[in-house]
């Protein structure tokens, strides 16, 4: 931190500005030519609709809506990650809890075994995966992908969760116990709340990976009904390669969830991702 | 703390199972089948491939009203005919099954043998696409990490001062994170397909009105110049942290030194920030060797192999029905990737000071 002159001053705020410009240009191109009809998108990119601005933008956008079938993808996008990350949550912190509380050999070899999933790349299971979500019949179905998800996610939770609980002192839990508390009454009234930071960090970081993630659903999800948002933008560019009026709208309508959330979140999603890296 | 097995067996069972099944099955059945012919036209994979490698590969060996029959259970699982049509298809019972691997069999499609390190000699001595697929991804992986670093820590530096509307020009540079990366590639193809053309008629600069996506030396850069502006900001949320964590104590030491400007930058704030120098490398490290989707919507790894990354070829392989050959390569990078980020872990962190 250094008290700056009022020209440098002025110099800051211009570069940072023509910074913010640079990030944010080509989102703002793609999205004026929301409102213009197809033929003016192919004939100039960079100009404004000489038509009627927001009929065009309804034309597209309603036709994106129905032609992605948006509420539905945006449905299974959301049973997806509130159902991966919450089983997450639960399933992560159990473990992690009491792999750090019953300090044993056992306990030790199993967050290395946890523990070394974190660098094996994706690709290097996917074949396999998808043959054996076949034979559980986890292909095409939400609840198959939540579970694969959370096969994906709990190495990186559990990394997570276990450093945060060996911070926590065990007295809490030893009063609990000497009142007669079970394990499980102790876990979820006592723990679980105590991990409330670590948890905030992991539905940020779980949450931007799960909503945005294209190749597991691409994999997984094969039939148009369990379709996610970003599969649901990629087919649209398949079928619809020349209706850019269309394309357009259809990458509007996925980012808006993300963008809006972001607009309330922003604060917390940045300081997440933050304490997500440092740990 | 009192010891009960049942406690922590229950606890960690579903954990265990869910790893058991979705991660650690899986991934030692990977070596087996890199050393396998597996090409995905086992029947419980019907539908799982492009509809174009069905095209090529089974019809020319079928007749008309087998093709009919084939199409009839095939094209349940095709999203985009049934997009387009509306058209769904019956059931399949075991009978029809049955009938269906028989057409794989009679092209030699269905079937699993062991075939040693085959598909690793073929990678290294006869796959020609394969030397092109690993130099550019080493190309990329290189100069992602360092513009993403470079870019990253400047932004951090900049934001790291207490002036008013730095938190707005954070979220703004943070942005493009919040969008999928697939979502990300198709804005830019609009941006230097449409967009460029646009600027040239406009302002007639020569430097923009040139093939950003279809020229075999451009189309590179392209892919790289998305990557950084997707993820510069997140690199700058690690360095921003790490520059806050920082104790004004230590500058305003070096302030009463008479350390300032470029130098206190080199001698006092780069060796306090080593650890976060070690996390944002192994982040863009193990992400751009890991980079698909940015390729797979901007140039679908075109032209020719040219923007092709590692994993967009493994892609590709398990695409074109090589599901073997494409899970040798899928154990290969994580041999790659072990290597690299065991090597850059040893290093930097040697590199880190402790106060």
């Amino acid at each position: 931190m250094t008290v700056e002159s009022p020209r440098g001053r002025v110099l800051w705020y211009l570069g940072a500005s023509l910074l913010a410009l640079i990030f944010f240009f080509p989102l703002l191109l793609a999205f004026m030519n929301l409102f213009k009809a197809n033929p003016e998108i192919v004939a100039d990119f960079g100009a404004w609709t000489r038509g009627d601005a927001l009929a065009n933008a309804w034309t597209n956008l309603s036709q994106a809506w129905i032609e992605t079938n948006f509420p539905l993808a945006f449905l299974n996008t959301l049973i997806i990650a509130v159902g991966a990350i919450s089983g997450l949550v639960v399933m992560s912190s159990m473990a992690a809890y009491v792999m750090v509380r019953y300090n044993t050999k056992i306990a030790w070899v199993l967050f290395l075994l946890f523990a070394f999933a974190m660098i094996v790349p994706f690709q290097a299971i996917m074949m396999p995966l998808v043959r054996t979500a076949r034979d559980f019949g986890a292909l095409s179905n939400l609840g198959g992908i939540i579970l694969i998800y959370m096969a994906l996610g709990a190495p990186f939770s559990i990394f997570l969760y276990h450093g945060f609980i060996k911070t926590i002192p065990l007295e809490l839990e030893e009063a609990a116990m000497i009142e007669g508390a079970s394990d499980l009454r102790i876990f979820f009234r006592l723990i679980l709340p105590l991990l409330q930071p670590i948890t905030a960090t992991l539905i940020i970081l779980h949450s931007l990976w799960i909503w945005n993630d294209f190749l597991l659903p691409l994999l997984i999800l094969q039939r148009p009904e369990v379709r996610t948002l970003q599969l649901a933008v990629n087919s649209f560019f398949g079928v619809f390669g020349t209706e850019y009026g269309k394309a357009l709208a259809a990458l509007f309508l996925a980012s808006v969830p993300m963008v809006l959330l972001y607009a309330f979140l922003q604060r917390y999603i940045i300081r997440g991702v933050a304490a997500g890296s440092i740990k | 703390m009192r010891r009960n097995p049942v406690t922590f067996w229950l606890f960690l069972l579903p954990a265990l199972a869910l790893y058991g099944l979705f991660f650690l099955s899986p991934f030692l059945q990977g070596f087996y089948y890199s050393m396998t012919d597996w090409n995905g036209w086992s029947a419980d994979l019907i539908g799982t491939l492009p509809t174009e490698t069905v095209e090529e590969t089974l019809f020319p060996a079928l007749s008309e009203a087998e093709r009919q029959d084939f199409l009839a259970y095939y094209r349940q699982y095709d999203d985009d005919f049934r997009l387009r049509t509306g058209i769904g298809a019956p059931e399949r019972t075991p009978g029809d099954e049955r009938r269906l691997i028989g057409y794989f069999e009679r092209v030699g499609l269905a079937g699993i043998r062991f075939i040693g390190f085959d598909n690793f000699l073929e990678i290294f001595t006869k796959d020609q696409r394969f030397v092109t697929v690993l130099s550019f991804s080493l190309w990329f992986t290189v100069f992602n990490v360092i513009f993403l670093n470079a870019a990253g820590l400047g932004l951090a530096l900049l934001l790291d001062r207490a002036l008013k509307g730095r938190n707005l020009f954070r979220s703004l540079y943070f942005l493009p994170n919040i969008l999928g990366l697939i979502i990300v590639g198709y804005i830019w193809v609009f941006v230097l397909r449409d967009g460029t053309a646009a600027l040239y008629r406009a302002t007639g600069w020569e430097w923009v009105n040139i093939p950003w996506l279809t020229d075999n030396i451009i189309a590179p850069w392209s892919v790289l110049l998305v990557s950084v502006w997707q993820g510069a900001g997140y690199i700058m949320v690690i360095y921003l942290a790490g520059l806050q964590s920082i104790g004004k104590d230590v500058l305003e030491a070096a302030a009463i030194d008479g350390t300032m400007g470029w130098r206190r930058f080199v001698y006092i704030i780069f060796p306090l920030l080593m650890p976060s120098v070690t996390v944002a490398f192994f982040i863009t490290i193990t992400n751009s060797l890991k980079t698909f989707e940015i390729m797979y919507a901007l140039t679908r790894g075109g032209p020719g192999a040219a923007t092709t990354s590692y994993v967009l070829n493994i892609f590709t392989s398990y695409a074109g029905n090589r599901f073997g050959y494409a899970t040798a390569q899928g154990i290969l990078l994580l041999a790659v990737i072990m290597v690299i980020t065991g090597f850059q872990l040893s290093v930097l962190k040697k590199k880190e000071v402790e106060l």
